[in-house]
């Protein structure tokens, strides 16, 4: 038994200082970067990239030469041969990197390449956020054909889609016009107040109120009238998922020339008798700007 | 010698006869039709998908169950080739975006990719086509993005209509 602890303790001790080791040559500037359509400045430490390797052992070697390092791409996208954005140029690509593609040095053994994803690699935010971005740095002769190779590892810089959890009652699209399909949606499951937990299929409704540009508000039923309404019903359409889906305008028999400022939803149950059985939180979708 | 010149022979001949035997026969394969031309007559909405374009991902739903629990929620479109006039018969429960009618044109005749609705209100609608409607085709689609009010474009509508008459 003391045995299998010390070599868990022997492989938890390696995976650490492995990470320590190399887990951050590769930063970005901004730190937490979200949004492939705006700059972002790749930065890579070559002093942490595994020196173990003799292909690193050589590409620091060329650095410490003096040499310019080059960034080699190939996700989310690569540039054919005889693009201006491919990564070499000529017979020999490896060993005659494309100009566009050098490096700015930062300081001693850390280079930077700036660029818009979207824009660099002619692809939309969507492909970014599955490829992510994998490269690796060499310098403008990378060696091979017969000689040893001269490059770091690959490299990826993670770009992930900002945090947008739902919370349990949420509208599709996001951002409606009222003349738009809408779907309201409350997903039971993730309910954490226990007194709204596991509701039956007959169970949800939802409180509705619009409040117009003018300021006026339209309800189709009274907050302890709800249940009555069987308009106001959110239907059972998969388990734990209830959905009330809508034109806003049609369903709140708007006149013309009227606009909605937003919607206000409450989902709660057919019989209401206490903040008990209710969500906790109003969903709220401004429509107002996207009225104008 | 002679020997291995006989089975070479016989070994290209044998060759050539398989590759001859291979040869597709040309079929006729019909009349010549211009692309396009099927989109005459009466569509009824199939399906209909959103894609909320305001998401990192762009995320999509399927809503053709809305409209296939009530056929009277289901949009209808015909398209007449005089005029190039097409109409709303039945409005459905879609967003209004073609009103009740007026003209269509495709961009490129004979090889269209884009469908333009100019409504009775003078509203241009331009909708690339999801798949080019021949006569023989019972389905045909085309998507229509919607902008807001600061130009940004924020819910796409991918359509699929089915061919009524």
């Amino acid at each position: 038994m003391k045995t299998f602890t010390k070599i868990f303790s022997i492989i938890g001790f390696l995976l650490v200082s492995t990470n320590l080791t190399f887990g951050q040559a590769v930063t970005s500037e901004p730190t937490e970067y979200t949004d492939p359509t705006t700059e972002v400045k790749i930065i890579v430490n070559l002093g942490l990239l595994d020196q173990t390797l003799e292909h690193t052992q050589l590409l620091l070697q060329a650095a410490n030469d003096g040499l310019d390092m080059y960034i080699w791409t190939w996700k989310p996208f690569e540039f054919p041969a005889g693009s201006p954005k491919a990564n070499g140029e000529g017979a020999q690509a490896w060993k005659n990197s494309n100009e566009l593609l050098k490096m700015t040095m930062e300081s001693d053994l850390v280079y930077s390449y700036t660029m818009i994803p979207t824009e660099f690699y002619e692809v939309d935010a969507a492909t970014v956020y599955g490829e992510d971005i994998f490269f690796l740095i060499k310098p403008k002769d990378g060696g091979g054909y017969g000689d040893p190779d001269i490059k770091s590892e690959d490299l990826t810089l993670e770009i992930n889609p900002p945090n947008v959890a739902r919370t349990v009652v949420y509208g599709f699209p996001s951002s409606p016009l009222q003349d738009d399909i809408f779907r309201i949606v409350y997903d039971n499951y993730r309910e954490d107040k226990v007194s709204m937990q596991n509701l039956e299929a007959d169970q949800c409704y939802v409180f509705l109120e619009v409040t117009l540009t003018d300021g006026s508000t339209i309800t189709p039923s009274g907050f302890f009238q709800v249940g009555n309404n069987p308009d106001l019903q959110m239907k059972l359409i998969e388990p734990g998922i209830f959905e009330i889906i809508m034109i806003p305008e049609v369903y709140f028999n708007l006149q013309p020339g009227q606009k909605i400022d937003k919607v206000k939803a409450i989902v709660m149950k057919k019989n209401f008798l206490s903040g008990a059985d209710r969500v906790d939180d109003d969903y709220i979708v401004d429509m107002a700007c996207w009225n104008d | 010698m002679k020997t291995m010149k006989h089975i070479i022979w016989i070994m290209l001949i044998a060759v050539i006869s398989v590759v001859s035997s291979c040869k597709p026969e040309v079929e006729d394969i019909g009349p010549a039709y211009a692309a396009g031309e099927g989109i005459y007559g009466s569509w009824e909405i199939e399906s209909v998908k959103q894609v909320d374009l305001t998401q990192p991902i762009p995320e999509s739903k399927d809503i053709s169950s809305y409209f296939n629990s009530d056929p009277s929620r289901k949009m209808q479109l015909r398209f007449d080739q005089e005029n190039n006039v097409y109409a709303v018969p039945q409005l459905g429960v879609l967003p209004r975006t073609f009103a009740t009618g007026g003209t269509w044109r495709f961009d490129t005749i004979p090889f269209p990719t884009q469908l333009t609705f100019i409504t009775e209100a003078n509203d241009t609608i331009i909708t690339p086509i999801r798949n080019m409607p021949r006569e023989i085709d019972r389905y045909f689609g085309f998507d229509v993005t919607r902008t807001d009010s600061c130009g940004t474009a924020y819910i796409r509508y991918e359509y699929n209509f089915k061919r009524l008459n």
